[in-house]
């Protein structure tokens, strides 16, 4: 559980910083609203704190959700960025490729549930290492960072699920992923194909 | 002397009646041991006054040929003070234990770490070394399609649980799994236990689960909106049967599928000729290729609950016995659930009114007797 705790105390705290961004103030004031925000999050509710209510609603997040609410809260507070628009861009790309067949046949669609292969994963596993290493020499680092931690997470089980898609990736990040490529779209800001050469700007 | 001996003995016998639960029916037969005179009793397990409405009950045997129940109750279903209760039922002496809560919201709140809203839908088994599992949903968030399944162990036949585990068994957020019916044991110590989805699609499901609790495989028994809680019986070590609760308003029947690889795949449901209101259903297999079924074999209500007998696997059900039969479209005999002893003896417990938890007992003699009389 206490995995579950530090995943939502990175929404917290990344929630915050945004909304410090979006009023226009200094770092100071992230500190203070970060560090509020995130002591507000132990606060308990009647019996329940808010990390324990957003953890029994929403449910543990993925490794490469954690990466990137951990990327995202750095590159957010300092100038050091774990994680650039092409990184992130692959890592949506991705999700969203499997997530659209995929959630629609665990829900029922058909049949076969891809879901099941997650259980005793060596095949499944075996094709995501390997995928990886292309991707890792290929320059989509986070992407295959992301790879290899959920099948780290998955060997050790540092989530409480025995499944490892849910180490890999989880319904918010599809989701995120959707809403970033649908705005993308929309504002024809999107390259078809993600991963594309980049500049020496990462972008 | 011989006088005071007979009185205290009399004495001693009529406070044994007295102390037991109200019956429904009269016994005719003593519960015991294998017993070749036909064994049936039925009576309601007692419940707390405090408890409103009762709900979902499920069996388990225990090393002495006792049996053990969990059910949930509280103010009404749903309620925030629902708790899973536990009893026990002693076949010597003919009564259950008082009902004790086992878990409550606040007890897994505390024990899984986070907020959690209602419980439901407990499910017990016993293991061949003893030991008694209690799986049973919880929901966080929205109605019984949020529920998420937990599973704790008890090495003391349910005197105390060890640390309760939360099984993911859905990448949506981890919601929408529930248990209804018993588990069967298959190979190498797992478990299969049916299950269901209830979001978008609503089906039939199978999760095989590990000695130490953690989930192996998941199977898809069926697809769409069709059918959901099944139950299994094994006929062989490899093969089993399940029966579905219907919910296609147009195909009012029981649902029928087969394994042949201790659960691994399953064959299409398929609608049987027994009536089913969109209803639970139970089965047990008695180990001679008689499958036993409880189930309302009625198109619309659940005023009767009836005893369902199968002798060629599964494909045909005759009506043996009605446990329940009311005039009263309202009444509701439901969510039946039935278990059979190392001694062959059955046990049944369902949902009364939703206001009690009733029980039968009934033996291979009495069975084979109701059979033979159809």
């Amino acid at each position: 559980m206490y995995i579950g705790y530090f995943q939502y105390s990175l929404v917290l705290i990344l929630i915050a910083f945004l909304g410090v961004d979006k009023a226009g103030l200094d770092r100071n004031y992230k500190i203070v609203t970060g560090t509020t925000l995130l002591l507000l999050g132990f606060y308990n509710f009647s019996n329940n704190s808010i990390l324990e209510y957003l953890l029994g609603i929403f449910g543990q997040l993925s490794i490469s959700t954690t990466l990137l609410l951990i990327a995202l809260v750095i590159s957010n507070f300092s100038s050091f960025s774990l994680v650039n628009s092409r990184d992130k861009k692959s890592l949506l790309f991705l999700v969203v490729a499997i997530g659209v067949v995929f959630y629609p046949m665990t829900l029922g669609l058909t049949l076969t549930d891809p879901y099941r292969f997650g259980f005793q994963p060596n095949l499944l596993a075996s094709v995501f290492l390997m995928a990886a290493i292309l991707i890792w020499f290929l320059g989509y680092r986070f992407l295959a960072v992301c790879i290899l931690a959920a099948s780290i997470s998955h060997e050790i089980g540092l989530l409480e699920s025995d499944n490892y898609w849910d180490n890999l990736f989880d319904i918010y990040l599809f989701i995120y992923g959707m809403i970033y490529f649908v705005v993308a779209i929309f504002r024809k800001k999107i390259i078809l194909h993600p991963f594309r050469k980049i500049d020496q700007n990462g972008k | 002397m011989f006088l005071a001996v007979t009185f205290s003995l009399l004495c001693w016998i009529s406070f044994k009646i007295s102390d037991r639960p109200r019956s429904l029916t009269q016994t005719s037969n003593q519960a015991g041991a294998i017993s070749s005179q036909p064994i049936f009793s039925k009576r309601l397990i007692i419940r707390e006054p405090s408890v409103n409405v009762v709900h979902s009950a499920s069996l388990a045997t225990l090393p002495d040929n006792g049996v053990a129940a969990v059910w949930y109750g509280g103010s009404r279903e749903g309620a925030r003070d629902t708790q899973i209760y536990l009893s026990r039922f002693s076949e010597p002496e003919g009564s259950w234990q008082n009902p004790r809560p086992i878990y409550s919201k606040k007890i897994v709140e505390r024990e899984l770490g986070r907020y959690i809203k209602k419980l439901g839908n407990p499910v017990l088994y016993a293991d061949y070394h003893g030991r008694l599992y209690i799986l049973f949903v919880s929901v966080s968030f929205g109605g019984w399609s949020g529920s998420a399944i937990n599973l704790a162990i008890s090495d003391d036949q349910g005197a105390s649980w060890g640390s309760l585990k939360r099984l993911v068994t859905s990448p949506f957020a981890n919601v929408s799994t529930l248990v209804r019916n018993n588990p069967v044991h298959i190979k190498q110590g797992a478990i299969l236990v049916p299950a269901y989805h209830e979001f978008v699609g609503i089906f039939s499901e199978a999760l095989i689960i590990g000695s130490s609790g953690e989930v192996i495989d998941k199977v898809r028994m069926s697809k769409g909106r069709g059918y959901l809680q099944p139950a299994i019986a094994m006929l062989t070590e490899n093969s089993g049967v399940a029966l579905h609760r219907s919910i296609d308003e147009k195909k009012r029947f029981v649902g029928f599928s087969r394994t042949n690889d201790a659960g691994k795949t399953w064959s299409s449901v398929q609608p049987l000729i027994t009536p089913n209101p969109d209803s639970s259903v139970s089965i047990i297999s008695n180990g001679s290729g008689k499958l036993v079924a409880i189930l309302n074999p009625i198109s619309n209500g659940r005023n009767q609950l009836s005893i369902a007998v199968s002798t060629d696997e599964g494909s045909t059900w005759s009506i043996v016995h009605d446990l329940e039969k009311s005039p009263i479209i309202s009444d509701r005999f439901s969510y039946p659930n039935i278990i059979r002893t190392s001694n062959g003896n059955y046990h049944v417990v369902y949902t009364y009114n939703r206001k009690n938890i009733a029980h039968v007992h009934f033996n291979e003699a009495w069975l084979q007797k109701k059979v033979a009389n159809k």
